[in-house]
């Protein structure tokens, strides 16, 4: 995972709704294959809630004890608009870079 | 009983890379990871060992919410040089304040601060020491007084409290100036005056 977008992804992953640290890093894990260094999402998570792109509410769980769990905020959902625009024109233009290159190939 | 052990020295591992950070960052940091590991054992579907390497080295863990950076080279020959660069002809002082305010790492305020505890740094504070020392003396005897000798009293001069006390500010203030560049360069900056779309890295 290229580092620079890891703070959009974890903002992906909590605009539908909220989740809970462990919940999280599985979910990322299951779509990435972010296998190693799963631990770096907490600093990362602490970044996010100090830059007020997430927020955090703690919440009983139905076993063992209470869980912090993330949301999205409004600062965080606009962070996560536009690096979707921005992310969207880069993409087409790299495919359209990427796409001229192969039909030059003979 | 050997997952307890696992898990305890993995947080002490923790502990230990993360003990420069802010005591509320880290305290909050332990909490997540420990909530973490509790959280695996209980759904217990991977060995616990599995569960720490996925983690990864606490090092890491520690570098990613880490609030102080290594200092470069140019910050380290910038600080010895503010303090010891004086008596290299002077010029090794100069090629020190040069640094100073080249380097990125210090905003302005500490570039003056840099600049005027002392100028030429030690070699400056002695001679500023000396020269007052000879003044004193030479007003103590009473046979020598040139211009700007506002002393009337016999055995006048300075008290020997305020001589005590710019013995100390000579001599430590450099070293405090240079204690307070470095932690000032080491740290990183806040990470709401980063732009949040870094460049992609591997």
């Amino acid at each position: 995972m290229r580092r620079g977008l890891l703070p959009y992804c974890v903002l992906a992953m909590l605009q539908d709704t909220e989740r809970y640290g462990f919940e999280l890093v599985q979910a990322l894990g299951s779509v990435d294959g972010m296998v190693t260094g799963q631990g770096t999402i907490y600093p990362l998570l602490s970044r996010l809630r100090r830059q007020g792109l997430v927020g955090t509410t703690w919440r009983e769980s139905a076993a063992g004890p209470p869980r912090r769990y993330y949301h999205l905020t409004e600062a965080g959902r606009t962070a996560l608009a536009d690096f979707t625009r921005d992310w969207t024109q880069l993409r087409d233009s790299v495919d359209t870079l990427l796409g001229s290159r192969e039909k030059d190939r003979p | 009983m050997r997952d307890d052990q696992l898990v305890a020295d993995y947080l002490k591992r923790l502990r230990r890379a993360t003990w420069t950070m802010p005591r509320g960052r880290r305290r909050e940091l332990l909490d997540e990871i420990t909530a973490h590991i509790a959280e695996a054992r209980a759904a217990g579907e991977v060995p616990l060992q599995r569960v720490l390497d996925d983690l990864g080295d606490p090092k890491d863990i520690a570098a990613t919410g880490s609030v102080r950076r290594p200092l470069g080279v140019r910050e380290i020959a910038a600080v010895i040089l503010l303090l010891i660069g004086g008596f290299v002809f002077l010029v090794g002082w100069v090629v020190g304040l040069v640094l100073l305010w080249a380097s990125p790492r210090w905003r302005w305020p500490d570039k003056l601060l840099g600049t005027l505890v002392w100028p030429f740094g030690y070699l400056g504070a002695l001679y500023s020491l000396m020269a007052g020392a000879f003044t004193n003396a030479a007003n103590n005897d009473g046979s020598f007084c040139g211009y700007g000798c506002t002393s009337t009293s016999p055995g006048g001069g300075m008290p020997p409290w305020l001589g005590v006390l710019i013995l100390v500010a000579v001599f430590v203030a450099p070293i405090a100036m240079a204690t307070w560049l470095v932690l000032r360069a080491r740290r990183v900056p806040d990470p709401a005056e980063r732009p949040i779309f870094e460049p992609a890295r591997t």
